[in-house]
């Protein structure tokens, strides 16, 4: 397949970019899915086509590509039903998984960074200071997160801005809680 | 689906000409014509009525103290001469103007207002921009238009309006932000805020400092009920009695001095506890002129559909006083109220006005609800791309 995005392109498309041109970044993101996700897209087809005489072959390959598989195994298991489902259920929910522990493992390495994060760039006046952040903050703040899945996104962000507002101390006393117990106060 | 007329009439004809077979009668179009009709009752004193129009939605941008479009643009000039704002910056917050930047197709009548016709919708949207007090107020009793307030929260306080900022070049901004208008207003008819927080507010010393304006501190002596605190920016377990005789705030209270008032601790370090109550804004002492009749939310007969306040935190801070304590509640098509999650900036008023231009559905004449959750999702994925932290809800 052609690949008409080569990284020239993309970086003129992206010069050309106004600010806040929202419709043209979308219209480039979708223009970069389109050709990223056609193969991947294709798998997922084929995978839903229960009687595919070359569907081992097809499942092979996608164990090659890793976390890059999950969508098609998602978009198979939309059309399939019984035993294939689970398996294609079963195995996105696998490389899920697994992508899930190679960012906690991450996350957990910066629990000890203590570089303070440059407060964002806001344009325009603001009266309320944007709280200061470190590195191990935000890995918590993420952690938490992660491992609190169900909580609604409006609690998590209230959750976030006491947490940022807190004093040092503080925060490096709940990372530490968390360090000792692997629970979140 | 158009009638084939012709084959219709002869169908007719041959029924009527005795031919036995049963003409084939078109089948029933749903909608014959894509207009709104409404059909008076037999004998009423009225006509019937095919509505062709587009609806006319008018959306009043309110502008606080800060952000009036010359105030951005005047800021963003003054940053650009020590490299500290890019000029790209211009012309991109403005209202009305910014949003040509994502439709060309918006007739900008002037600084202040414009037209937007979204075919998609059937619905002309109508831009007007506000900037005081008493126009937010009106807006807010006009039944039938959506509201937008953009501007600062005032640690809770409420939307604050004042004229254009004055220069002064010894300010980081380039722009004089002392003055009465950060508080009560130079004119209260016009200017200050326009209340509607919790009834009491802590206010850091430092934001003090910042705006030196004249304020209303709680007396110690005061009953003060943890619930009627804002809690989003202040600890109401830090309240203590402290003594303003003698400190640089003593000439800045209002009322005739007591012995102790409230401090508190803030997220920005200490400081005092206002009154701020949405309802009951007592008239200001002599020689101060009052407003005939308090200019805050619990004296608003509140009639717009849609309440969108952007500003800083304002679910926070405004939510349970506008849903709970003032009653402005929500039912199929009336009191839509939308809020920010978290510290905001002035993209949120393009990105929110233009999603509302968005939606790609019929809209006319219906319940604005799918409309506006539909702005209210994409506002939000705009602002995850932005980045920026905080969401509306």
């Amino acid at each position: 397949m052609e690949n008409l995005l080569t990284p020239e392109a993309i970086r003129e498309r992206l010069s050309s970019l106004r600010e806040m041109d929202f419709a043209g970044a979308e219209k480039l993101a979708m223009d970069i899915a389109k050709y990223a996700r056609v193969p991947l897209w294709a798998f997922g087809r084929l995978l839903q086509w229960p009687g595919y005489p070359d569907r081992s072959k097809a499942e092979f390959v996608l164990k090659l590509l890793g976390e890059l598989s999950i969508l098609p195994w998602l978009a198979a298991s939309t059309k399939l039903g019984g035993e294939p489902r689970i398996q294609s259920l079963s195995e996105a929910f696998r490389l899920y998984q697994e992508l899930d522990r190679r960012v906690i493992e991450k996350l957990r390495g910066m629990l000890k960074e203590q570089t303070p994060l440059p407060p964002p760039d806001v344009p325009g006046p603001i009266e309320v200071p944007v709280p200061v952040t470190r590195e191990c903050d935000e890995a918590y703040l993420l952690l938490r997160h992660l491992h609190r899945p169900d909580e609604a996104e409006a609690d998590d962000r209230r959750n976030r801005l006491s947490f940022a507002r807190l004093g040092e101390d503080d925060r490096d006393r709940f990372i530490r809680h968390y360090l000792d117990t692997g629970e979140f106060q | 689906m158009g009638i084939n007329r012709e084959q219709r009439s002869t169908e007719l004809d041959n029924f009527g000409k005795g031919v036995l077979f049963a003409p084939v009668l078109p089948k029933p179009i749903l909608k014959p014509l894509d207009v709104h009709v409404a059909r008076a009752a037999a004998n009423a004193l009225k006509v019937n009525v095919v509505n062709t129009n587009f609806e006319i939605r008018e959306l009043v941008v309110a502008q606080g103290l800060q952000f009036h479009n010359n105030d951005m643009e005047r800021r963003i000039r003054f940053l650009a001469q020590s490299g500290r704002a890019s000029l790209a910056g211009l012309n991109q917050l403005t209202i009305p103007r910014s949003l040509a930047n994502d439709f060309p197709d918006i007739v900008i009548q002037d600084d202040n207002n414009a037209v937007f016709i979204s075919d998609a919708q059937r619905v002309e949207f109508r831009i007007r921009v506000i900037n005081t007090k008493d126009a937010f107020k009106t807006a807010l009793e006009t039944p039938g238009i959506h509201v937008i307030y953009g501007g600062h929260a005032r640690w809770g306080r409420g939307p604050c309006f004042g004229p254009e900022l004055p220069v002064n070049l010894l300010d980081k901004d380039g722009q004089d932000i002392t003055g009465d208008d950060w508080e009560m207003g130079t004119d209260p008819v016009k200017f200050g805020i326009f209340r509607m927080g919790h009834p009491f507010v802590g206010v850091p010393f430092k934001e003090l400092d910042d705006h030196t304006y004249r304020m209303r501190p709680v007396p110690a002596s005061q009953k003060v009920n943890p619930a009627d605190i804002d809690k989003s920016l202040t600890n109401p377990s830090s309240l203590r009695p402290i003594d303003l005789r003698g400190t640089r705030f003593e000439s800045r209270i209002l009322d005739p001095i007591v012995d102790a008032y409230f401090g508190c601790t803030t997220i920005e370090g200490p400081g005092l506890l206002l009154f701020a109550d949405f309802q009951n804004t007592p008239p200001l002492p002599p020689p101060f002129l009052s407003p005939p009749q308090p200019m805050d939310l619990g004296a608003t007969n509140i009639q717009c559909r849609c309440f969108s306040v952007l500003a800083c935190e304002t679910f926070d801070h405004f939510h349970s006083i506008l849903r709970k304590r003032k009653g402005f509640t929500r039912t199929e098509t009336e009191g839509f109220a939308y809020f920010t999650t978290d510290l905001s900036d002035p993209r949120l008023g393009r990105a929110y006005i233009g999603s509302l231009f968005e939606f790609p559905e019929r809209n006319d004449f219906k319940s604005w609800f799918p409309s506006l959750e539909f702005a209210v999702k994409r506002t939000n994925q705009k602002l995850a791309a932005l980045p920026a932290k905080y969401r509306m809800v």
